[in-house]
This record gives structure tokens, C-alpha cells and sequence, in this order.
């Protein structure tokens, strides 16, 4: 299928061993994206989403979502076993982890070593594994494309008729990515005359594939039967797709790239490095992943609802351009292994030294006393580190000192990125805000449960059949919250002659019914307030993840029987 | 301006996706349907969509017309897959020059109308009101079929394709609902002329090609100018009702008697509404008569007679007044598609539907189909979307597609009476899948239809049938005069006159005998005769009256059977040189190419439609011949304006052109016709300049005391000496086509008249706008703003006010037509009308004011309840309209909106379910 000259010999590893490899990587990246799974409350945007899946279970009609594909597969999950924010981050976890096998698809392509590295890294990366660990994020389109294209190159049409389906379904992230390949077949037509992918010739399979495509649109879109109604959803991926162009999402322009630096480091610096290097040669393969990259954060840095998961059709190819780099110019086989070490070691101390000391210049409690000082820290670092490198360049090699540098950057930045990937697994409901982050994750919502179950504990022995009315507040997040409750109306005024137990109201919205009520507030949503935030502001949040806030606020309103002695006006 | 180019946009874009399908498709067709795409990608796009809606795969949504147009765009590409494609960028690099043309064209049209209805854009007045209330709601509804606007509870029972479709350009385009109704209006009349201009366009190409024998001939560049012609007889030339009209505001015809009263025998005899008294006001050749609406005489010229002598209302539309009434009806949503369907026939007379393989042949069970399957697919798809545009529609162009198969064999295997059940497998075999494709319709719509009633006494008086026809009979009568002459070898006169008199018969005896089984009724016998006027003199009393009154005034049966006669003579002709496999000698008969015939059925069908209800019509809610004569009179004027601008074309090639002083004299006549005009309009507005200040003349009654009066004169003066000239100089094609052109100079009065008065010549009061709801927004600015709000609120119940004496026509309802909520209860006459009666009304009225003016709340709740009421209007209407007790809503509900004079109270949703 593809050109010889451009076909790499796999470094001797016997067959069932790769596919062992990769059965491996597969289960650690699932394993690493089902840890603290259900840890978390769903965000704000996450219930959303869930909550179209619960209603589907529960065969009730919702409003189109564009998660299509999700829904309809959570709703089984849903349907089957219970809806709760392990179940509802289940199947995003899955695909994430099934990326893993797009590097073996091409792994003749790539090379069969690099292709290990580059599932290893996928199965590590932050933003994969954040995208992957979240309600509604892109992973289901990128997945879904990527994986189902790839399985069509390879002609196994029937897996790629279900993946692209599935993609397909997957909302705007898919059309998204379509654009982005697009832009490139077209930018690769213009410039060069080929696309360095040579499609098979389908005519003979094209009923198997359109067959598998269309099955698993119908099966899947439809929601297994539950919602037929779903298959508008893939309309919806489209208007999504549309919608990032005119409306915004809050975050600004820089703020993907931003996200790039934070949370990818590693393959960015390499990406680059071998990005350019790729120009200023002539190899046209990594010209092409460089340009999908650049074109990708292009796209994703102009439109107005940029999201920081949408960063996946950057981060993929910028990984495959940094394996690049490492097998292309690393040279492991030194004798002086020891200085190698050394060197490395002390250069991977140094930067944390450096790196330390940075992060306190930007810390707020910083006093001007003490900047100097961190300063003068950082100075220090940095001159010893170009000072060791110079003697040992020149007391042995500057080959060595090159590569010990580079090996204490690498693992340093390793770290860097695996302590990234690490807070993505953290259940920590005060964590600090991360920018992969889609909507705020408030405890209030179990909070409130909580308190609701307390107070009913005496005068009502199944609290499911507690009376709450939720006034004036979005459906689905709240919803969701009270989902095993059977008595919970939303209404858009409260009724003169309804006296629920409970009322949820907005802070400023406080019932006619009050004085027969006991209240009290909670911050329900917690968003980073970019807007009133200055430069220095953002230079501590991306070094601290220090950050201004923004708070929406809830009264719990609870009918004033229900408290030891307390009673009601009729 | 934006939303016309969005639109503009829109519609191109979903013509060229539409195009590999009719080019596939339309294989017969020189045009390939290009010219047809737009219309056609609507009309897919709209099934597709609405079919999946309906089978609740997906939401009446954005999302889902996207879902819609993405498997409109697959099918699209899968037709043209492989070798069609590479043919098709060839047809595309060949025929630029039609490509252009046609775009041009239709921008061309689309803009025309755009203007026309941003000059007077209101939706106000007859049944606009009722088409804005459908699409809102159609916009509203979650799922098909659409609530019904005007009561809540049930879904539309109407033809409602249509609207769907104009909801779904509304909604693609982003487009305010106001401007989107009026610029469906103006796009479906570029449509319709798309869709006039490529019928004629492929008739005449393809007799082009036939006479020079020359596949590979260029398209001759007359061609496209030509073609024109089908438009400008569809929807410009109107009837003679204008002629007339202009001729009664001169005041002709008329004496003053000695007691100072004015009588005139021909206007007695005329009996035109609104004609037959005297002209008041300032006498010019404009009408300025009060106590009527100038524009709309025209569409009530046929006016039906009890035997008691009592009138009775017919309405008459053609294509020029509906566009310019703009009621979104179905009748007028339907013609584009209509177009498109004779398109098709048009493509299955020439071969462009048969199967090319056993393969590609449609199969069902054993019996096999002789046309490619995606012919047979888009032939049910556009037959069954007339069915479901405009019900009427579908018997009448289905019998025609299956006439059309039906010739086409004959013509090219031969006769025999196998070919009459070709006919009836055509009908089944097309009906049949037609009706199921489009089946969620048929079972939720009830039908007003109530059987087949005699129309004894009833019948189209001659001078009233050529006021409405006259400038198209004239050119088909000669049109089909000419043709006989040409082809004097085989015309079958006596064959053709058997058959003729058979079908009078038929249709006789059919009239009289229903007519007397429903006298002999005991339950239907004395409406009957009542409807008929004959309740004094009996049913034998009735029956030897209805055959006196049809002998004394025959003109329009003879017209008919003399077309008929003629045509069928003409296509039987044909046949049997056919049955004699003399192929060559088709092409000895000149007149008689496959164009030809294809015309010749056209012109059949129209005479047949308006043949039918001289002897029967369809019972309705009225029990009156209104709505038949409507519906077939106005397919009649589509069949009949389409020959006619064939025959022209046809007339115009054949014969000697005009020596060049009589083009000079047209071009006078032209001048002089509009100089009238114009002084007229000058009299109109208070110019004396048209006057002659000449003594003893009454400058408002006699004739020559305006200038405009001389200047007619010359014009009758020219027009009697071209006539003359040509018979002294025994040049009959001269005289015939001079006869036509004084038809349709006549046909031509009534577009600038009507066009004046209804656009306040051409510059609106409130300047010019596409928005329909400005009219509103300024008088009831308050109710405007309840509506602005009610269009962003949730889905929910309304309620407003119901006029005591049912509301149609008038504003009542409004709030819910341009919110798209459904309301209890709207337009209460309307409701009886698409429901067949008032079951599903019910209680309603006298609940609504129940809840209105009740003191009791518990009385009220139990109503909300009832109905699922959400949001409770007041506004001026609801304070005028009943004793309105406001104090309950106040403590009970909670104001959502307030502004003014409008209040709107929101339920609570408890007490919704």
C-alpha cells in the first residue's frame, strides 16, 4: 500500500511480542484513564451532556445534543447498569486509550520502535488523557477519525466503517479535524501534487464499509432504538462546528498556545525543533505533520470558541515529530557513560532549581525583597549549567555535553509532563483550575445532597420521594444532581400553592414563599475570571495556577418543619 | 437585501447539489434539468427531511435540515458515481452558455418579485394570516406532523409540503419570519418561471433537433430569448378582466336615462361583479369605481347561477393574481413542483425514463417496471409531493404522467388496446407508492372532500370562460387550426369526433344521473335542490332547465369540444401512422414531431379539466363549485399557457414575418397604450391634463373629451387597418397572429392596473420593506412586542381571543400566528373547514371566554388544565372582546411580559404535565 522508498524497516521485534507491547500499553493507558474515574462531580458542561444520556435511558424526549455517538452508547450503559459519573466518563476513557493503536496501524510507516514510543506517549499525554477523562470532549471525533481512517488505509473496512461512524457521531471535533485534513490534502495537492496517503481502491469492499458505516450510524445515532430521533445530532456536529466560529467560549486567543507550553512542553519544544528542520531539508513527511500541527493551532487559536481539548489535532502530530526527533538524533552508545550521567543528573537539577525559583517570582505572596533574590537564584542556575556544559565539552567532548544536556531537558521536561498527566487523575475537588478543563467540577451539587439527606433523615424514611422544586435554574445540570430522586420538579415560577420541602432558587431570586422557608447560599459555579485578570495575572496562574474568580450562587431553600421544632404558615 | 442574497445563496447552492441527480435523472431532457435542479433539490430536500422528521429520526430542527442535505448531497453524488460524472463536467464546459442564462434568469425573476412584495409586503388580509400561522408553527413543533396554530392539541390538517419547505429556508437562512414569507413568495415565483421556461425550453430544443437531424447541434442562440415566452403566458399575461374593466371605467356602454339614472344592456348582459352598475367617480380608462377592490374582480369573473337566478361566489385565480395577492396557498406552493412534474412526463414521452438494462428496471414482486429505478423513485417522490402540496394536484398530473407513458408507447411499439391498460398500470403503478411514500401525511390529514356532486344547473357562462381564457384560446384555437391544416393526410376527424361525443355523453349522463339519484336521496334530495334552486320547480323541472340553459349559452362547452375534437384528432393521428410502423412518414408531417404531441396532451388535459366541472365538481364544505373551478381552472391555465407559448413560438417560425410598416405600427400602438396608461394614472391622482377643454362636451361621460380617449380610438383605428391589410392581402398567418397578439395585448391590462393599485403605485406608505409584520409593529406595537417575546419562550399552549362570529379573515389569532404558538382556538370558520366540521372544536369559544371573564379561579384553572395552558394573553382584542377579569391572573400566575397594552401571563408549569 505504501511506497517502498518510504516504507521503514521494523526493528527486529517478533510479531506477537509488538502485539503484546501494545496490548500493554493499551491496558496502562485505560488503566491510567479509569483511575479516580468517577473520583470527581461531573462540570457544569459535563452534566449536560450525561444528562441527555440519563434522559434517553429513561426513553424521555431531549433537545439535540451533538454527542451523538456518546449518547447513545452512555444511555445503554445508563439503561443497563447506573448512572454515575464513573459510568458517564467510561466510554471517553475507552476511546482514549484505543489511540494507542494508531501508531500500530502504521507502524511500517513510522517504524516499529517509534511506533511503541509514540502509543506510549499517547497513552501518557495530559491533554489526551484530560480529553479523555471528560464528558463531551473531542476524543470520540479525533479517535473516531484517526482511528477509522487509518483502519481504511489498511483496507480492514468493516472496523472502519464503525470507527468513522462513530467519529462521525462525534460531534464538532470531528468536522474539525475533517477541516484540518483537509486543509492539508488540499495545501499538499497545490504544493507537491500528492498526499502521501494512497487510498485503496474500495470499489469491490465499498458495501462492506458503507454497510458497517451506516449500521452503526443508525444503531449508534439512534441510541440503540432508545431515541431515533439522536440521529439529528450528527446536524448538530455541524452547527457546533459552525457555532466556534461566532460564538465565544471565554478563553482567549493566546490561551491555547499557553495551554501547548504548560501542559506539552516536551513535544512541542521537539515538534518545532524538528518542524523546522523538516523545511529547511526536504523531508516532505514531516513538512506535512508540521503544517497539519501548525494549521491545527492556526484553526484552533482563530476561532472564537477555541477549546483547550481541541489541541488534540496538534498534539498528535506534534508527537509523532518528536519521536522523530529522538530516534533521528539521539545517540545513546557513548563509552563514557558515567560523565553522561552525571551531567544529565546535574542538568536535570539544575532546571528544577531554575524552575523552582521562577515559580516563586510569580508566586502573589511574593514580596519585592525576596525577587531579587529569586532572580539572582535563577541566574546562578542557569550560568552553572553553561558553565558545566563548557568544561565538560571541553574537558571530553562536546558531543557528550550536547547529549547530557539534552537527556537532563528531556527528562526533565518528562517529568514536567508527567506531573501534568498526574493532576489530570486528581479527584481533588479544590484543585486548581486547569485550562483542559471543560466547565467547573462544584462539589455543591453532592453538597446538597448530603444536606438534604441529613435533614430528611428523621422525618422521612426514603428520601427519594422527598419533594424538591428547582426554580428558575437549568435542567440538566441540576438534573443530573437529583437523578435518584423521583419528586423533583423544575419549575419556571414557583406555584402560590406549592410548599415543596425543598427550593432551590438563584441568589437574586428569592421565592414569595420565603418566610415559611429557611435558606442558605452556595457557590454553585466557580469560573476563572480571564476578563479581569492582567498580564501579571495570567503569568501566575500559567506558572501557579493562581487565579481570580467568578462565583454564581444558589439558595438552598428547606421548608422550616422540617428542623427539629420548626413549623409552617398556611 | 442580505436575506434575499442568503436566499439567492441557498437556492443556487441546492440547485447545483441537485444537479448530477437530474442530470442522471432527466436523461432526455437537452437542459438535463439544469434548469429544473433548484426546484428539484427543494423538493428533495424537503421529503427527506420531513419524512425522517415524521418517522421521528430526527427533530424538526437546523441540525436535522443539515442531517436532510447531507443525504440529499450523497444521493446526489451516488447518481452521478463513475462515467456519469466525467459526462457530467462535459455537459457543464458545453453548455456554459444555459448555465449562465439560466442563473441570470433567475435572479432576475427572484429579484422582480422581491421588489414587488417589498412594495407591499403586509401579512394582513385573506388567508396570509393562516400560511404565516402554519410556517411559525411548523418552526415551533418539536416533531411532524406540526401543531396546529389554531388549536392546540392537534396537528395541522392541511396540505402543509409546502410550508415546510418555506419554514426550512426561513430557518437555514436565519431569516426573520416576516421577510421569510414574503421572499417565499417571490421565490417561488422565480421558481415557477424556472420551471415554465424549461418545459418550453426542452420542447422547442428538442423540435429543433428533431427537424434539423442533427444530435450534435448547437443550441440556435433564438432559443433562449424565445423561451421566455412560458413564463411571460404563466404568470404575466393575465385574463381579460382588466380589458373589461377599463372599458367599464371609460363608462362605455352605458346611456343616460331620461330620469338621470344609467342603464346599459351590455353590462346587464355582461353580469361581471361589480361591473354591472354604473361607474362612479371621475371617468377615465383607469377604474377608480369605490365600493370594490379593483385588483381582485379578476379573480371573480365566473360567477354561478341558481335556477332562482341568485349568484353565487366562483373564485377563478390564475398564476399573475395569486403572485400578486401573495397568499403562500397550495395551489401556488405547488407550481414549481407541478412544473417539474410535467418536466418528468415530459422526459417520459421521450424515452428518458426506460431502463437501459434489465437490471436498472424497478421490480416489483414479479412484474417488472420499464424504467430506471432512480426515474421511478423521483417520478413518486414528485408525485406524491402534489399530493401533499396541493392534493387536487395529484390525480390530474398523474393521470398526465401516466398519458404520457401511454403515448409514448404507442408511439414507439405501436397501438393497441394493450396501451389503455398501460394506462391503468401506470396510474396504480405510480399512485399507488406515491401515497404510500408520503403516508404519515395521508393519516393525519381528514379530508373536506365529500364526494362528487352534479353540477345540473351550474355551468361556466361562454363569455365569462373567455374573459378567463380568452388570451390563451386564442393561440391554441389557431394553434391547433394550423396544425389540422398542415396535416391533412391521416387526421382521424371521424374517429376523433366519435370520441368527443362520447366523452360529452358520458359526462351528460353521468350529470344527469347522479343528479337524479341525488334528487331521489331522501337525505341529500332537498339540499340538492336547494343548492340548485330547484326547489319550486322539482327535479324533472330542473333537469329540462339545466339542458335549455346549457343550449342558450354554449360557447364554452363548444369551445371545449371543439379543442378537444381537434387535439385528439391531431394525437390520434399520429398513432396511427405509428400503427402502420410508417416511421419515416412521421417526419413527412411536420406539425407532428414529438414536441408537438407532447403539446397536443397538454392542451387535452387543461381542456378536460375545464370540461369536468361543467357536468360535476367536488363537494367541499361550501357545496358549491367554488373551490373546483378554482383548482381546475387553475391546472387548465398551467396545461393551456404552456401549449400557447409553443404554439406562438411555433406560429411565429412557420409563418411570414410582418412587413416592416406593421412592426412600425405595433411599436405606435405600444406607445399609444402607454401614453394611455399613464394620463389615466395622471387622472387618477388629480391631473386635468388628459382633458379637452371643448365646449359642450360632459367631460365624465363622453367620449373624445379626453385625449386618451383619441388615442384608443387610434389604437382601434391601427389594429382595424392591420386586420384589414392582411385579409385584402389573403395573408391568414398575418390576421390569425395579429388576433393573438390583440388577445394577449388584452391580457396584458390587468398586471399594470393591478400592480398599481395593490403596491400604492409602487411606493408604499411605509416605504419599502420586505418585513410582512411592519404593518402590525406599527399599529399594535405592544401586541408586536408580546409576540417578540413569546417567539423566544418556551414551547408552550397560548391563549388569545376568538371573535364571537369565528374570526376568519380578520386579526383575531394574530399573537399565535406570528409566534408559532398554538393557540386554544384561531380562526374558528378555517378550523371547521380542514376538520370536515366542528368535533374537534368543541367547547372551546365559550371556554375562552369562560377563562377570561371568570371570577372564579377554580372555574379557570379547570380550563388551563383542560387545554394545557401556559401563557394567557390580554391585549386590546381580549379587553374588547369579553368582560375581562384580569384580578385572578394577577394573584395566580406571574406576569412574563408586560408592554402597556399587553400583558402575558405565564401558568405556572406545574399545571402543565
Amino acid at each position: 500500500m505504501f511506497p517502498k522508498h518510504l516504507v521503514r524497516r521494523i526493528s527486529a521485534i517478533n510479531k506477537d511480542t509488538e502485539q503484546i507491547v501494545y496490548l500493554l500499553i493499551f491496558s496502562f493507558a485505560l488503566l491510567f484513564r479509569t483511575i479516580n474515574l468517577g473520583g470527581s462531580p461531573l462540570s457544569d458542561y459535563e452534566a449536560g451532556t450525561a444528562f441527555q444520556a440519563l434522559s434517553i435511558s429513561r426513553s424521555q424526549m431531549i433537545e439535540g445534543g451533538a454527542q451523538v455517538g456518546y449518547l447513545g452508547i452512555t444511555a445503554i450503559l445508563f439503561y443497563l447498569f447506573d448512572a454515575n459519573s464513573f459510568f458517564a466518563r467510561i466510554w471517553p476513557a475507552i476511546f482514549g486509550s484505543l489511540i494507542v493503536f494508531i501508531p500500530y496501524l502504521w507502524r511500517k510507516r513510522i517504524g516499529g520502535w517509534q511506533s511503541i514510543v509514540i502509543a506510549s506517549a499517547f497513552a501518557l499525554d495530559p491533554l489526551l488523557l484530560a480529553a479523555s477523562r471528560q464528558v463531551g470532549s473531542s476524543i470520540f471525533g479525533v479517535v473516531g477519525l484517526l482511528l477509522g481512517g487509518s483502519l481504511f488505509l489498511q483496507g480492514s473496512w468493516i472496523m472502519a466503517g464503525i470507527f468513522l461512524a462513530i467519529g462521525f457521531l462525534g460531534g464538532e471535533s470531528f468536522w474539525m479535524g475533517v477541516t484540518i485534513l483537509s486543509f492539508f490534502v488540499i495545501i499538499s495537492r497545490i504544493t507537491n501534487g500528492q498526499t502521501f496517503i494512497s487510498l485503496p481502491k474500495p470499489n469491490k469492499y465499498i458495501g462492506k464499509f458503507l454497510f458497517s458505516f451506516l449500521a452503526t450510524i443508525l444503531i449508534v445515532g439512534s441510541s440503540f432504538g432508545f431515541y431515533t430521533a439522536g440521529l439529528s445530532g450528527i446536524g448538530y456536529g455541524v452547527l457546533a462546528f459552525f457555532n466556534r466560529f461566532l460564538n465565544p467560549s471565554g478563553l482567549a486567543f493566546w490561551q491555547p498556545t499557553a495551554a501547548l507550553l504548560i501542559y506539552e512542553f516536551l513535544p512541542l519544544f521537539l515538534g518545532t525543533w524538528i518542524g523546522i528542520r523538516a523545511w529547511a531539508g526536504m523531508d516532505q513527511e514531516k513538512r506535512c505533520l508540521s503544517l497539519i500541527a501548525l494549521f491545527g493551532l492556526a484553526l484552533i487559536t482563530l476561532m472564537p470558541g477555541r477549546q483547550i481539548v481541541d489541541l488534540l489535532w496538534v498534539v498528535i502530530p506534534l508527537w509523532i515529530l518528536a519521536v522523530n526527533f529522538f530516534f533521528d538524533h539521539l545517540e545513546l552508545r557513548f563509552n563514557r557513560k558515567l560523565p553522561l550521567f552525571i551531567l544529565s543528573l546535574f542538568t536535570f537539577i539544575i532546571l528544577g532549581y531554575v524552575f523552582m525559583n521562577f515559580r516563586t517570582l510569580a508566586d502573589s505572596s511574593l514580596i519585592m525583597a525576596n525577587v531579587t533574590g529569586s532572580l539572582i537564584a535563577i541566574g546562578a542556575g542557569i550560568l552553572l549549567l553553561l558553565l558545566s556544559l563548557m568544561l565538560i565539552g571541553l574537558g571530553w567532548q562536546f558531543h557528550l555535553a550536547w547529549h547530557s544536556f539534552f537527556i537532563g531537558c528531556f527528562v526533565f521536561l518528562l517529568m514536567f509532563m508527567l506531573s501534568g498527566s498526574l493532576k489530570v487523575l486528581n479527584k481533588d475537588v479544590d484543585r486548581p483550575f486547569e485550562l483542559w478543563q471543560l466547565g467547573d467540577r462544584s462539589p455543591t451539587g453532592e453538597i446538597m445532597v448530603e444536606t438534604i439527606e441529613f435533614l430528611l433523615d428523621q422525618p422521612l424514611t426514603s428520601y427519594v420521594n422527598a419533594s424538591i422544586a428547582v426554580v428558575n435554574l437549568p435542567e440538566a445540570e441540576f438534573g443530573w444532581v437529583f437523578r435518584d430522586y423521583e419528586q423533583v420538579k423544575f419549575y419556571n415560577h414557583l406555584p402560590n400553592d406549592q410548599q415543596p420541602e425543598f427550593v432551590i432558587t438563584a441568589l437574586e431570586n428569592i421565592p414569595q414563599l420565603a418566610a415559611n422557608y429557611r435558606g442558605e447560599s452556595y457557590v454553585w459555579h466557580k469560573f476563572p475570571n480571564w476578563e479581569k485578570m492582567n498580564f501579571v495575572d495570567h503569568l501566575r496562574y500559567l506558572v501557579n495556577r493562581e487565579v481570580n474568580w467568578a462565583t454564581e450562587e444558589i439558595i438552598l431553600w428547606v421548608r422550616a418543619d422540617l428542623f427539629p421544632g420548626g413549623s409552617i404558615i398556611n | 437585501m442580505i436575506d434575499f442574497l442568503l436566499w439567492f445563496l441557498i437556492i443556487t447552492l441546492l440547485g447545483w447539489v441537485s444537479f448530477p441527480l437530474t442530470f442522471s435523472i432527466l436523461r432526455k431532457l437537452p437542459s438535463r434539468g439544469f434548469i429544473l435542479s433548484k426546484v428539484l433539490g427543494l423538493l428533495i430536500w424537503g421529503f427527506l427531511f420531513w419524512i425522517l422528521v415524521s418517522l421521528n429520526l430526527l427533530q424538526n430542527d437546523l441540525a436535522s435540515q443539515l442531517v436532510a442535505l447531507g443525504i440529499l448531497i450523497s444521493i446526489s453524488i451516488f447518481s452521478c458515481w463513475k462515467d456519469r460524472f466525467n459526462s457530467l463536467l462535459g455537459w457543464i464546459k458545453e453548455n456554459k452558455k444555459l448555465i449562465i442564462v439560466t442563473e441570470i434568469l433567475f435572479l432576475s425573476f427572484f429579484s422582480l418579485w422581491t421588489f414587488i412584495r417589498a412594495t407591499n409586503p403586509a401579512i394582513f388580509g385573506t388567508e396570509k394570516p393562516m400560511e404565516m400561522a402554519f410556517i411559525t408553527s411548523i418552526l415551533r413543533s418539536p416533531s411532524f406532523p406540526p401543531n396546529d396554530p389554531w388549536l392546540s392539541g392537534y396537528g395541522i390538517s392541511y396540505y402543509y409540503f409546502g410550508y415546510v419547505m418555506v419554514s426550512m429556508l426561513i430557518r437555514i437562512g436565519g431569516t426573520i419570519h416576516g421577510v421569510g414569507y414574503n421572499l417565499a413568495v417571490a421565490l417561488w415565483f422565480a421558481l415557477t418561471a424556472m420551471g415554465a421556461y424549461s418545459v418550453l425550453f426542452d420542447l422547442i430544443n428538442i423540435r429543433w433537433l428533431d427537424k434539423t437531424y442533427q444530435p450534435q447541434q448547437k443550441i440556435p442562440p433564438w432559443l433562449y430569448g424565445t423561451a421566455l415566452l412560458a413564463p411571460f403566458l404563466v404568470l404575466i399575461v393575465s385574463n381579460w378582466h382588466g380589458f373589461v374593466d377599463i372599458l367599464h371605467a371609460r363608462g362605455l356602454f352605458w346611456i343616460t336615462n331620461s330620469d338621470g339614472s344609467q342603464s346599459s344592456v351590455f353590462w346587464s348582459w355582461l353580469k361581471l361583479r361589480e361591473l354591472d352598475t354604473p361607474p362612479g367617480g371621475l371617468l377615465s380608462w383607469f377604474p377608480t369605481r369605490t365600493g370594490g377592490v379593483q385588483w381582485w374582480g379578476a379573480s371573480r369573473v365566473i360567477q354561478d347561477f341558481k335556477l332562482t337566478g341568485e349568484a353565487i361566489e366562483v373564485i377563478d385565480e390564475f398564476p399573475f393574481f395569486s403572485f400578486l395577492l401573495a397568499d403562500l396557498h397550495p395551489h401556488v406552493l405547488a407550481m414549481p413542483f407541478a412544473l417539474l412534474v410535467i418536466s418528468q412526463s415530459l422526459n417520459l414521452f421521450w424515452g428518458g425514463m426506460s431502463a437501459d438494462s434489465e437490471s436498472e428496471k424497478v421490480r416489483i414482486f414479479n412484474w417488472k417496471f420499464p424504467f430506471h429505478s432512480w426515474g421511478f423513485i423521483l417520478a413518486i417522490i414528485s408525485l406524491g409531493g402534489l399530493a401533499f402540496l396541493n392534493t387536487w394536484d395529484f390525480p390530474f398530473y398523474l393521470a398526465l404522467m401516466a398519458a404520457a407513458f401511454t403515448l409514448e408507447r404507442a408511439h414507439r411499439i405501436g397501438w393497441c388496446w394493450n396501451r389503455i391498460w398501460d394506462f391503468v398500470l401506470m396510474m396504480a403503478g405510480l399512485g399507488i407508492p406515491s401515497v404510500l411514500l408520503y403516508m404519515p401525511f395521508f393519516i393525519s390529514f381528514s379530508s373536506q372532500a365529500g364526494g362528487i356532486y352534479p353540477s345540473l344547473i351550474f355551468f361556466t357562462r361562454g363569455i365569462y370562460f373567455w374573459i378567463m381564457f380568452g388570451p390563451l384560446l386564442l393561440p391554441i384555437l389557431i394553434f391547433l387550426v394550423f396544425s389540422w391544416v398542415q396535416s391533412r393526410r391521416g387526421r382521424q376527424v371521424r374517429t376523433s369526433m366519435i370520441i368527443t361525443l362520447i366523452l360529452l355523453m358520458i359526462f351528460s349522463m353521468l350529470n344527469w344521473g347522479l343528479s337524479f339519484f341525488a334528487s331521489q336521496l331522501p337525505e341529500l334530495s332537498s339540499l340538492f335542490l336547494w343548492l340548485q334552486g330547484g326547489e319550486q320547480v322539482g327535479i324533472y323541472g330542473l333537469l329540462i332547465q339545466a339542458f335549455v340553459k346549457r343550449l342558450q349559452d354554449p360557447a364554452t362547452w363548444l369551445t371545449l369540444v371543439i379543442i378537444i375534437f381537434l387535439s385528439m384528432g391531431l394525437l390520434l393521428k399520429s398513432k396511427h401512422a405509428e400503427f402502420f410502423k410508417v416511421k419515416k412518414k412521421i417526419f413527412t408531417y411536420q406539425s407532428i414531431n414529438k414536441s408537438t404531441l407532447f403539446v397536443l396532451i397538454l392542451i387535452l388535459w387543461g381542456a378536460l379539466l375545464a370540461f369536468a366541472p361543467e357536468f360535476i365538481y367536488l363537494r367541499d364544505q361550501f357545496s358549491v363549485r367554488m373551490n373546483t373551478i378554482f383548482k381546475f381552472y387553475f391546472q387548465t391555465w398551467i396545461f393551456w399557457s404552456l401549449s400557447a407559448s409553443y404554439g406562438l413560438i411555433i406560429l411565429w417560425r412557420k409563418s411570414k414575418k410582418f412587413p416592416r410598416f406593421i412592426q412600425v405600427l405595433f411599436g405606435i400602438l405600444a406607445l399609444f397604450a402607454l401614453t394611455v396608461f399613464i394620463l389615466s394614472i395622471a387622472t387618477q391622482k388629480g391631473s386635468q391634463f388628459d382633458l379637452l377643454k371643448v365646449n359642450g362636451f360632459n367631460a365624465n361621460l363622453d367620449f373624445g373629451s379626453r385625449i386618451s380617449d383619441w388615442l384608443v380610438l387610434g389604437i382601434g383605428i391601427i389594429i382595424f387597418i392591420l386586420l384589414l391589410y392582411s385579409l385584402s392581402k389573403h395573408e391568414w398567418m398575418w390576421f390569425a397572429k395579429l388576433i393573438i397578439i390583440i388577445g394577449i395585448g388584452m391580457g396584458l391590462v390587468y398586471p399594470p392596473i393591478a400592480l398599481w393599485f395593490k403596491t400604492d403605485g409602487l411606493s408604499p406608505y411605509g416605504g419599502l420593506t420586505l418585513d410582512g409584520t411592519d404593518y402590525f409593529r406599527q399599529i399594535w406595537p405592544d401586541q408586536m412586542n408580546a409576540v417578540d417575546w413569546l417567539q423566544r419562550a418556551p414551547l408552550g399552549v397560548m391563549v388569545e381571543a376568538v371573535s364571537q362570529t369565528g374570526g376568519s379573515y380578520t386579526t383575531y389569532a394574530s399573537v399565535s400566528t406570528f409566534s408559532g404558538l398554538p393557540t386554544v382556538l384561531g380562526w374558528v370558520g378555517h378550523e371547521f373547514q380542514w376538520r370536515g366540521g366542528g368535533v374537534e372544536v368543541g367547547s372551546r369559544q365559550s371556554d375562552i371566554e369562560t377563562l377570561y371573564s371568570s371570577a372564579s379561579w377554580d372555574e379557570t384553572k379547570a380550563i388551563i388544565s383542560k387545554y394545557n395552558i401556559r401563557y394567557i394573553y390580554i391585549g386590546e382584542l381580549e379587553r374588547s372582546s369579553y368582560a375581562l377579569n384580569e384580578e385572578k391572573f394577577l394573584q395566580h400566575t406571574q406576569i412574563a411580559f408586560n408592554s402597556s397594552n399587553s400583558v402575558i401571563y405565564e401558568v405556572p408549569q406545574s399545571y402543565v404535565p
